[in-house]
């Protein structure tokens, strides 16, 4: 098959697996008890006194929610309307109580933040994952080797909100050197002190996404290394009498991070949902927390449309992937 | 090896958890707040920290004791309620009692009865402590009230009231019950603890104390101390009588260090907890592993062998589940289980279908690629050149060869079971009252603020989460084994 057709069909199926994606999008928020989306007032508004004004006011809230949610609608049309909105991006408004405003600029303000934290841990750790990995196969069995691998796997193992948690004790509670809520602790400020501030606050959940998701490119770089080494070219270049460090970091690496590629692509997809956990634990307003707390605090439009956003970009990771697979490897494009 | 002597040491402690858990997970002041693990006190910042202790001996023939004006003190042999006398802590079924007979004038205020026990106390002050006394009433008559008055001398001489315990209110019934419970002729509880919300030793303190942490003003030195039980009587309008019986009086410091891994704020066993964790943990990853890879197994097979169309549909199936982000999911899925009383009662079991669901496409992949390589070979065309079916092929032929890779799959899965299990708990602690290791690091995470306070509580945020390391840790050495196992090209050269 030729490229262009491999191109085509990954695209149509990419358009394909998106739409039953977004069904299920859909469908989900559809089976939620309805019990769930408007029983519980207290969670827009909690009144002082509990006056008739009030009870309008919550009942106002609900209908507006009911309405927003478009619940007092037949489900086709419910879905078209859905659909719909996945090519306007009109998502509908923030009913949390947390948030106002549409959807749409709420996803625009914070998904920058998750940009910068996970853009920067993802490329962070897929750097020192390469060079750790490398450096491991090439020692293979020795004792730097064994304590890397070991190491590595259990930053592997840890529990995202576990390492994150220890760094709060230590850094923000022991040690009062960062904030504790990035959020509370970023709004203080303004103008050009603010950026310092969202510095200063991002340290810590870049130390512990990074530390996190080393171990997984870690853990490919090497044995992707280990094959490459024995491979003949690697011995030419040996025989020519290279340095071990050229062979080593200008031939095994570069042969061995094309499938670390594909994962560092796949990675990237999951930029937007990665970081839930860690996230929620250190109060950084990007998309990971808004996925708990729209869910917390009941902003079901909040939560689809981030959904979908995620899904969205996963997609387009691995689309992307495929398409770098094929240019790269010709064997693929079957 | 090593991982699988820790699978196993997890195993058997969730295998045995009922005998080796001690106490209810959920029993709050088993022993302190914040109590450090027993075998912390060898460092020096705890040396000294006071374990959970009994100061006084539960037999009256064992304290000082004198009668007051026109009463009487005689020792009985007393045998509450097991129930009430587990509550005093004291730990022995039967004690001597006091049998005290007064006749109270009228208008009068008298201490009836007085009992005193010194105890030397040689610990650092605990957080909290809990005091009382068993008492049952056997005849009331004419008194307007009479109640216990609990005082503590500390080693310099102050005198610490620590309460005047109620028995009966002012007015004359054959029957006292009141806010307390007391029944005449029963054996009573008279029971005070500054664990207690709403009891208010701060009144009584030396010096303006806080309603938190009452323990560490009032046994706030070593040396001895007195605690005093007297049972004053109130006289009404004419001359009446008391006859009581007096037993099992107590004085519980809760530990501040405390049993394998020390406590949590409420004073709830913490390795009870860990213990109780480590079944929801190997459960849900284990089930939930297993069923992933017998569903992506089976499919994986069936899509490489039968090729085609039915290829074509699993596969792209496949790929919608992949592309589903699995943490979102698992939030919303499990915000809505906890909001159904029917499905929350089975929530883990509907965490491993969910994982199940989003989890075998990955499997089923791996396994396709392994069983699209097999069917090119050899003995499967001759196989097939003989006129063997396909289900045949797949049991005779594919099954057999997969296996390795199965198994591997097998234990590489669990650990992002486990995690995503407890991360899960972590984001929704209420979402169940099974204790697990996320739970428990959720509501460590909670009190994160006034763990710095108490030694920033480093046994309750750092066991569950290396067990989960651990646990997670070993999983992945045994599929790494296995995979070298089944796969001879993987071996060092």
């Amino acid at each position: 098959m030729s490229l262009v057709g491999y191109i085509l069909r990954r695209l149509a199926l990419t358009a394909v697996i998106m739409v039953v994606v977004a069904a299920i999008n859909f469908l989900l928020f559809q089976v939620m008890p309805f019990t769930l989306l408007g029983i519980n007032p207290e969670v827009w508004y909690v009144p002082a006194i509990s006056t008739s004004h009030n009870l309008q006011y919550i009942t106002e809230i609900r209908e507006r929610v009911i309405s927003e949610l478009g619940f007092n609608l037949p489900i086709q049309y419910r879905f078209l309307r859905y659909m719909e909105s996945l090519f306007t991006f009109h998502f509908g408004y923030n009913v949390g109580g947390v948030l106002s405003g549409p959807v749409s600029a709420t996803i625009a303000r914070f998904a920058p933040y998750t940009i910068l934290l996970l853009g920067g841990s993802t490329v962070a750790s897929f750097i020192i994952g390469e060079y750790l990995g490398v450096f491991s196969a090439s020692r293979r069995g020795r004792p730097a080797d064994k304590v890397s691998f070991v190491t590595l796997l259990f930053l592997y193992s840890m529990p995202s909100f576990w390492i994150g948690m220890l760094l709060l004790l230590a850094f923000a509670y022991y040690l009062k050197l960062a904030p504790s809520s990035a959020a509370a602790y970023m709004s203080q400020f303004t103008g050009a002190s603010y950026y310092a501030a969202v510095l200063r606050a991002m340290a810590l959940p870049f130390l512990s996404l990074t530390l996190i998701s080393i171990g997984g490119f870690y853990l490919i770089m090497r044995s992707s290394a280990l094959e490459v080494m024995g491979e003949d070219y690697i011995l030419m270049a040996r025989a020519k009498g290279l340095r071990e460090r050229d062979v080593l970091y200008r031939h095994v690496l570069r042969n061995a991070v094309l499938p670390v590629m594909t994962v560092f692509a796949i990675s990237l997809g999951f930029v937007l949902s990665g970081a839930v956990i860690t996230e929620t634990i250190f109060g950084w307003p990007g998309l990971g927390y808004w996925t708990y707390m729209a869910i917390i605090t009941q902003d079901f439009p909040l939560e689809q449309a981030i959904f979908f956003v995620i899904s969205l970009m996963v997609v387009l990771a691995n689309l992307i992937a495929d398409l770098l697979y094929g240019l790269l490897d010709p064997r693929i494009r079957r | 090896m090593a991982g699988v002597v820790i699978i196993a040491f997890f195993g058997l402690m969730a295998l045995l958890a009922p005998h080796i858990a001690g106490p209810s997970p959920t029993q709050p002041y088993v022993a302190g707040p914040w109590a450090v693990p027993a075998w912390a006190t060898v460092f020096p910042q705890y040396r000294g920290l006071p374990p959970n202790l009994s100061a006084v001996p539960p037999s009256m023939s064992a304290w000082r004791s004198a009668a007051g004006p026109g009463a009487s003190v005689e020792l009985v042999q007393a045998q509450p309620p097991g129930d009430l006398v587990s509550r005093t802590r004291q730990g022995v079924p039967s004690a001597d009692a006091a049998l005290i007979s007064a006749l109270v004038p009228p208008g009068s205020r008298d201490v009836v009865y007085t009992a005193n026990y010194t105890f030397n106390y040689e610990y650092e002050p605990p957080y909290e402590f809990a005091f009382g006394a068993l008492v049952k009433p056997i005849s009331v008559e004419n008194l307007s009230d009479f109640y216990l008055r609990f005082l503590l001398v500390r080693p310099d001489g102050t005198v610490v009231r620590l309460t005047s315990y109620e028995v009966m209110s002012s007015s004359f019934q054959e029957d006292i019950s009141y806010d307390n419970g007391f029944r005449l002729g029963n054996w009573n509880i008279a029971y005070l603890s500054t664990t207690l919300p709403d009891v208010n030793l701060a009144a009584f303190g030396p010096s303006g104390l806080g309603m938190t942490n009452t323990g560490l003003d009032i046994l706030s030195e070593r040396g001895n101390y007195t605690l005093v039980v007297q049972v004053v009587a109130l006289g009404g309008s004419s001359p009446g009588s008391l006859k009581v019986e007096l037993a099992y009086p107590f004085l519980f410091v809760y530990g501040r260090q405390y049993g394998l891994l020390g406590s949590d704020n409420m004073g709830r066993d913490l390795w009870s907890q860990f213990v109780w964790g480590s079944r929801i943990s190997i459960e849900v990853g284990l089930l939930a592993s297993i069923f992933t890879v017998v569903v992506g197994m089976y499919l994986g097979v069936i899509a490489g062998v039968f090729g085609g169309a039915v290829d074509e549909f699993l596969m792209r199936v496949a790929d919608v589940f992949l592309v589903i982000p699995f943490l979102p999911l698992a939030i919303v899925v499990v915000y809505m289980l906890t909001h159904s009383a029917f499905l929350s009662s089975e929530l883990y079991l509907w965490l491993i279908l969910l994982f199940v669901v989003l989890s075998w496409p990955a499997v089923a992949r791996v396994i396709r690629s392994q069983t699209l390589s097999l069917k090119e070979r050899g003995y499967v065309e001759a196989a097939r050149g003989l006129g063997a079916g396909r289900l045949h092929i797949i049991r005779r032929h594919i099954l057999p060869n997969v296996m390795g890779l199965v198994y591997a799959n097998l234990a590489l899965n669990v650990p992002g079971f486990i995690l995503t299990e407890a991360a899960l708990d972590f984001l929704f602690p209420g979402a169940s009252t099974v204790p697990t290791w996320g739970r428990m690091l959720s509501k460590a995470f909670d009190h994160a603020a006034s763990a710095a306070y108490y030694g920033f509580g480093w046994w309750w945020f750092i066991f569950p989460g290396i067990a989960i390391v651990l646990l997670s840790l070993s999983f992945v050495l045994l599929g790494y084994a296995l995979d070298e196992i089944f796969n001879p090209r993987l071996r060092q050269r």
